[in-house]
């Protein structure tokens, strides 16, 4: 005895028995159904994930601006030290990759030279009990380990002392002997971890001269 | 009369039944669900754009500003670090403190604490109702003004630009504990401000 259909004997009397719906009919009507459903919910669940990437994207982007401003502020200070502007931004063992570390006693800043990567686990951003973000070369104690990595990449920018050519050189290189170092191009990249585990970058450049 | 008119079986009345039941228990979940992420969503974007003007409010004043090195109690020895409150000479001459406030008078929230600006002795929220601040330090260095001298030595205070660096913790208020979100952000900023 099915449900859906009525027994031909009740509806003899109509010229057309109403044949109830086919399982066709059913399956078709129960996707629809389901395919609305389902779209709300990722709908619902993609709003929330979209607010969240941006509220790491602030995060990231504060993180980002904070290592170009520690390099401008080292430049200042060596200004104020009447020494030579690239003091501690550039290193001697011509390392471009470089970490901005803050002294949490003295609230000093520096740039660190030591071999580091986007990817790599000392390029890692710790946040410490008291809500600052850090950078170290080990974790320090009671800090939590946060989605963020930063680094910065200090290339130098080498002026043609007779034409006044200017260039970015990047990797291992330095300035030419026709060539004087005329500023710093700074990459600041901030790497995050959104939510589903992919990797995003977020790299902002600041080109930072000899003069105010 | 054209049709059938023997009305429904029972069989078929629990059947309908059952499907309007099953029909309405889904779409009423998929509404109090959409209702809730709404609300959380509306907590988040809250909470960012609160941090987001703080953040940029600070960084403004201390870009075009200097730092108040008198107004710093015991200056003499330097700032203590991490400091509470930031204290701001601004480029149009106003005395600001950035701190995080208490008073249910100034803060939209009531009871909790809020990150507010003291604007020449009159004090207002930088934060909207439902944010509450759950921590704010800043780093100022140099610890002593680098852009006057001391009678005594007439050295000056410190020979390093200006640089705050602020961090922040908010929380979300909420209603249920996954309605909570707490964020931190940091930055730091440089004056561009040259004396000498």
């Amino acid at each position: 005895m099915s449900i859906f259909t009525r027994s031909p004997e009740k509806s003899t009397t109509t010229k057309k028995a109403p044949r109830g719906q086919s399982f066709i009919e059913a399956m078709v009507a129960i996707t629809v159904l389901i395919t609305a459903v389902s779209s709300a919910l990722a709908l619902v669940q993609s709003s929330i994930t979209a607010t969240r990437v941006g509220g790491a994207q602030i995060v990231a982007a504060n993180l980002a601006r904070e290592g170009l401003e520690v390099v401008r502020s080292l430049r200042d200070t060596n200004w104020l030290q009447s020494q030579s502007f690239q003091v501690g931004l550039v290193d001697g063992g011509g390392a471009k990759a470089a970490r901005p570390l803050l002294n949490l006693e003295s609230g000093i800043w520096s740039v660190s030279f030591a071999s580091t990567a986007l990817t790599s686990a000392n390029a890692a951003v710790y946040l410490t009990t008291s809500g600052v973000f850090a950078q170290a070369d080990a974790q320090p104690t009671g800090s939590t380990v946060t989605p963020y990595n930063r680094v910065l990449t200090i290339d130098h920018l080498c002026r043609d002392i007779s034409t006044g050519d200017e260039r970015v050189v990047g990797g291992a290189a330095t300035c030419l002997v026709s060539e004087q170092l005329a500023g710093l191009s700074i990459t600041s990249s901030v790497r995050y971890r959104a939510i589903g585990g992919s990797y995003r970058t977020l790299t902002i450049e600041e080109r930072l001269y000899d003069w105010r | 009369m054209i049709g059938d008119n023997r009305g429904l079986t029972l069989m078929e009345i629990l059947v309908v039944m059952g499907i309007f039941s099953m029909t309405v228990t889904v779409t009423s979940g998929i509404f109090l669900l959409s209702n809730q992420a709404q609300r959380r969503v509306l907590a988040l974007s809250t909470a960012q754009s609160d941090l987001r003007f703080a953040m940029e409010a600070i960084v403004r004043e201390v870009r075009g500003g200097q730092i108040d090195y008198e107004a710093y109690e015991g200056s003499q020895g330097g700032i203590s670090l991490p400091t509470p409150r930031l204290l701001i000479k601004s480029a149009s001459g106003n005395d600001l403190e950035f701190y995080s406030e208490s008073n249910p008078t100034v803060c939209p929230s009531g009871a909790y604490r809020c990150l507010a600006v003291n604007v020449n002795g009159v004090a207002q929220s930088l934060t909207s109702p439902g944010v509450l601040l759950e921590k704010l330090v800043f780093y100022v260095s140099p610890g002593n003004d680098p852009f006057t001298t001391n009678p005594a030595s007439g050295l000056y205070g410190a020979n390093a630009q200006p640089t705050v660096t602020v961090a922040m913790q908010i929380r979300t208020q909420g209603p249920k504990p996954q309605d909570v979100f707490i964020m931190n952000a940091q930055t730091t900023v440089t004056s561009r401000v040259y004396v000498r």
